[in-house]
């Protein structure tokens, strides 16, 4: 009789376990956001940006490789979850921390260990392009850098470029943050930003900006440009329209010697960005 | 929150380690005074910490040369690994590094004789030949300075018994100019122990040379990677993970006779991109100053940066945050701002005024537009960009940036938490938080003067009041320019000090596991990008410190709570 209750006893613990460890699958299964985002809000925004900033350049250019961030996104506008709604779906008891800067841009996620992602390549691509979806960003702009960063023991650390068309958008990126014991995502970093729609044609090449940087220090005592990229990057200057640029790294001796960081339209040859590559 | 116990276990078997190790180190630890006896623990006479944190933390009173500890309601004491709670709770020991020994010069026991952090830091009091404490007024008597060069050290890790070479760093020392020729100590069979007072004057051209200042980088950079490689695992700028050497300019001169301000009196961290925006070479240069001699065309050697590890170590910091973000983080220009100067203008009156900006294209100049300066300057406008700013209390990389770099240097000197204290002849140091390194000489004071508010703490987390939140630290770290009538909160020094003491009040904190800690600053440098301001770096800090097995959570939102991050 004992022996039977014991049995009996065991098979209802096991019976436990096995509910708990399915209902624990289930949870961690991944959610993909499909048709049912809302993204009324970014419309609204990238609207008004488009107001304020209109793009006065005929946008298709002869390549065909103009693209709208607008045109692009593939959320459908009658959706309903945010962002907030998404991450509770993840997990609903986590504490989740979802950092914006001062204009609202979301610029890191975390507060739960995110299960069933890291899996394989493809779930983590359709991971970082919802999130990359659900902050404005359309999706397709998201791809695995050619430039994986060094990771710390026992993490791994995935980055994905924003992209449009060829061109990288300049200090734009996604870093997933998994750990390697259980394959959680505990660090969502989000550099991205929504570009609007961007000219793509090239009108003044490297050799043409490269000259404008060094007349920029020409009163700098052996002033010099110091790297050669091969192709621009898209910079999105204050008002978040994005424009192609190169970037120029000039150094020089002095009177004071500093290292300079310029983007410089490749449209209009104009220093959109001017800064030190000196820290004290 | 789940955890991996795994995880935890092999983190905890590594604290163990580590700690057993440094227990012995710590035992080491003495010193010798001025006089050459020999006292107990000078650099344990410290100030101790000032967490400010909501738990009754220390108050942390000022560190004398008496040796007062400062610390007195519960607070971390500063006290060495081996006796403070464990391993988990040890700091580095940087007196267990060499050894103090008064003849050291005589000594071949030693590699090397060196300064333990700097002069006034190991002395633990001001020292009197240094001349008048205050902003880079101190003249060194090289002789007298001789004196105190007592650190006793081994070199480790040179991969060319001849030279100051690993394969993390290559150390020289440069005259005449930045790009110029190269000198380098030739060592005697891995050792080189040589007076201050033979390092000869900025005009000196050779390696035997300036060796103090070589030697004091090489010794202190390797012992702040090998220190951070054997406790967390990780040094995000070690050669053997990024396959990149760091040059290291001990002794930088450059040729114009006017540039009194900047590189002499100054030290720097600097890096050059490839075309995907990582990082080639990397360099950490040392200036000095200097100021006219009795005789027209000679001059006095002031201060010399090099003789300061902690100035070295916060460069390196530089070096270790650019490393683990792994491509340069430009600044964003969502959350920070500078100021750009006019230096040549038509219009003469323009000439030293000075514009607030957040990008240099047209229109974001918030006193002016770029194109309406253009307009009237004509084709000779010209400008300079200098000082950066965080757009609010809530901090911005630059500020970050700084306060990592100087968190590195609190982690190798825990007891002695002042920068600069040679520099400024002080046990406490001298630079406000709103103080950088570089005096900004080259506002013309007529036209638009540039002045800090005194409202600033010093550069010395042991010296910022219980009571002050990031609020205090952006409105304590402005520049004012006065007759432009514009103030300017958020200088990035200033801010960098904000998060230095957040990362601190955690570190010294009682309760937190100073090894989990040590790995999850490291980690979460990683983390941080151009948008990264204090609230996404205490999610940065909160989630890498879950994924290590959550030990340090609740210290970490309290402190950064009590300061006013959310």
């Amino acid at each position: 009789m004992k022996s039977r209750k014991s049995i009996l006893f065991s098979l209802l613990a096991v019976a436990l376990i096995l509910s708990w460890f399915w209902s624990r699958n289930k949870q961690s299964e991944p959610i993909l956001v499909s048709e049912d985002v809302d993204n009324s809000q970014e419309e609204a925004s990238q609207s008004n940006k488009k107001a304020v900033n209109p793009v006065s350049r005929n946008t298709a250019s002869s390549n065909g490789n103009s693209q709208s961030a607008q045109g692009q996104n593939q959320i459908s506008s009658s959706g309903k979850e945010t962002l907030e709604q998404f991450l509770k779906r993840l997990d609903p008891k986590a504490d989740w921390r979802v950092d914006k800067i001062e204009t609202g841009r979301v610029i890191s996620i975390s507060g739960s260990m995110i299960k069933g992602y890291s899996e394989t390549p493809e779930k983590m691509l359709s991971f970082t392009q919802t999130i990359a979806q659900l902050t404005g960003v359309p999706a397709q702009q998201m791809v695995l850098s050619d430039q994986q960063p060094d990771s710390p023991p026992e993490s791994k650390i995935t980055k994905y470029d924003q992209m449009v068309g060829d061109y990288k958008v300049f200090s734009s990126y996604i870093k997933i943050f998994t750990r390697d014991s259980d394959g959680s995502i505990y660090f969502v970093g989000n550099e991205t930003r929504d570009v609007g729609t961007v000219d793509l044609r090239i009108q003044y090449n490297f050799q043409d900006v490269k000259e404008v940087a060094l007349q920029r220090y020409a009163n700098k005592r052996g002033a010099i440009v110091e790297n050669s990229p091969t192709k621009p990057v898209i910079y999105s200057s204050v008002s978040g329209q994005g424009e192609l640029a190169w970037e120029v790294v000039v150094f020089f001796e002095g009177p004071t010697f500093g290292r300079q960081h310029l983007l410089v339209s490749a449209a209009s040859k104009t220093i959109l960005k001017d800064v030190s590559l000196v820290e004290n | 929150m789940k955890r991996s116990s795994t995880f935890v276990l092999i983190f905890s078997g590594v604290s163990v380690v580590m700690g057993l190790l440094y227990q012995n180190c710590s035992e080491n630890g003495f010193s010798s005074n001025a006089s050459g006896s020999i006292n107990s623990n000078v650099l344990a006479n410290s100030t101790g910490p000032n967490t400010g944190s909501s738990s009754g933390s220390s108050s942390g009173s000022t560190g004398s040369s008496s040796g007062s500890t400062g610390s007195s309601s519960g607070g971390s004491s500063g006290s060495t690994g081996s006796s403070s709670g464990g391993s988990a709770n040890a700091y580095i020991d940087p007196v267990a590094a060499g050894v103090l020994d008064s003849n050291c010069l005589n000594s071949n026991t030693y590699d090397a004789c060196i300064f333990l952090k700097n002069p006034v830091a190991q002395e633990g009091a001001a020292l009197s030949f240094l001349g008048t404490s205050g902003n880079l007024s101190a003249i060194y008597q090289s002789s007298q300075l001789a004196a105190v060069q007592k650190f006793g050290v081994k070199l480790t890790g040179l991969t060319d018994p001849s030279h100051l070479t690993s394969s993390s760093f290559y150390v020289y020392y440069s005259s005449d100019l930045i790009n110029g020729p190269k000198y380098r100590l030739t060592l005697n069979n891995g050792q080189f122990r040589q007076s201050y007072a033979l390092d000869g004057d900025e005009n000196t051209k050779d390696g035997q040379k300036k060796t103090v200042a070589q030697i004091m980088a090489y010794f202190w950079l390797t012992y702040l990677s090998d220190q951070m490689k054997s406790r967390t695992g990780l040094f995000w700028a070690d050669a053997a993970r990024t396959g990149k050497v760091t040059n290291v300019d001990a002794y930088s001169h450059t040729v114009e006779t006017a540039f009194a301000s900047s590189v002499r009196s100054n030290a720097f961290f600097t890096y050059n991109t490839d075309s995907t925006g990582a990082a080639t070479t990397r360099s950490i240069i040392m200036g000095y100053a200097k100021k006219a001699g009795a005789t027209a065309g000679t001059y006095v050697n002031l201060q010399e940066m090099a003789l300061s590890a902690e100035v070295y170590v916060h460069e390196m910091g530089h070096a270790n945050l650019l490393a683990a973000a792994g491509t340069a983080i430009s600044h964003d220009n969502s959350n920070e701002q500078y100021y750009l100067t006019v230096s040549t203008c038509s219009d003469s009156t323009q000439v030293g005024k000075k514009y607030i900006c957040s990008d240099v294209s047209s229109s974001y100049c918030a006193n002016t537009t770029l194109s309406g300066l253009q307009t009237l300057c004509g084709a000779s406008f010209n400008y300079s960009l200098t000082a950066r700013f965080c757009k609010t209390a809530n901090g911005c990389i630059g500020g970050i940036n700084e306060g990592q770099a100087d968190f590195h240097y609190l982690m190798m000197f825990p007891l002695k938490t002042a920068l600069a204290e040679t520099i400024f002849n002080s046990p406490i140091g001298g630079f406000n938080s709103s103080n950088t390194y570089s005096q900004d000489t080259s506002v013309s004071p007529a036209v638009c003067s540039t002045s800090i508010l005194s409202e600033g703490a010093k550069r010395d987390v042991s010296q910022v009041p219980t009571s002050w939140t990031t609020t205090n630290f952006f409105n304590g770290s402005a520049l004012q320019f006065n007759s432009c009538g514009v103030t300017i909160p958020g200088e990035i020094h200033g801010m960098g000090s904000a998060y230095a003491y957040l990362l601190w009040s955690i570190y010294s904190d009682p309760s937190t596991d100073k090894r989990i800690f040590e790995k999850t600053f490291q980690n979460h440098l990683a983390q941080m990008g151009p948008s990264t301001n204090f609230s996404s770096a205490k999610s940065a800090l909160l989630s890498s410190d879950a994924a290590l097995g959550g030990k340090n959570q609740a210290v970490i939102s309290r402190v950064f709570t009590a300061k006013g991050v959310l």
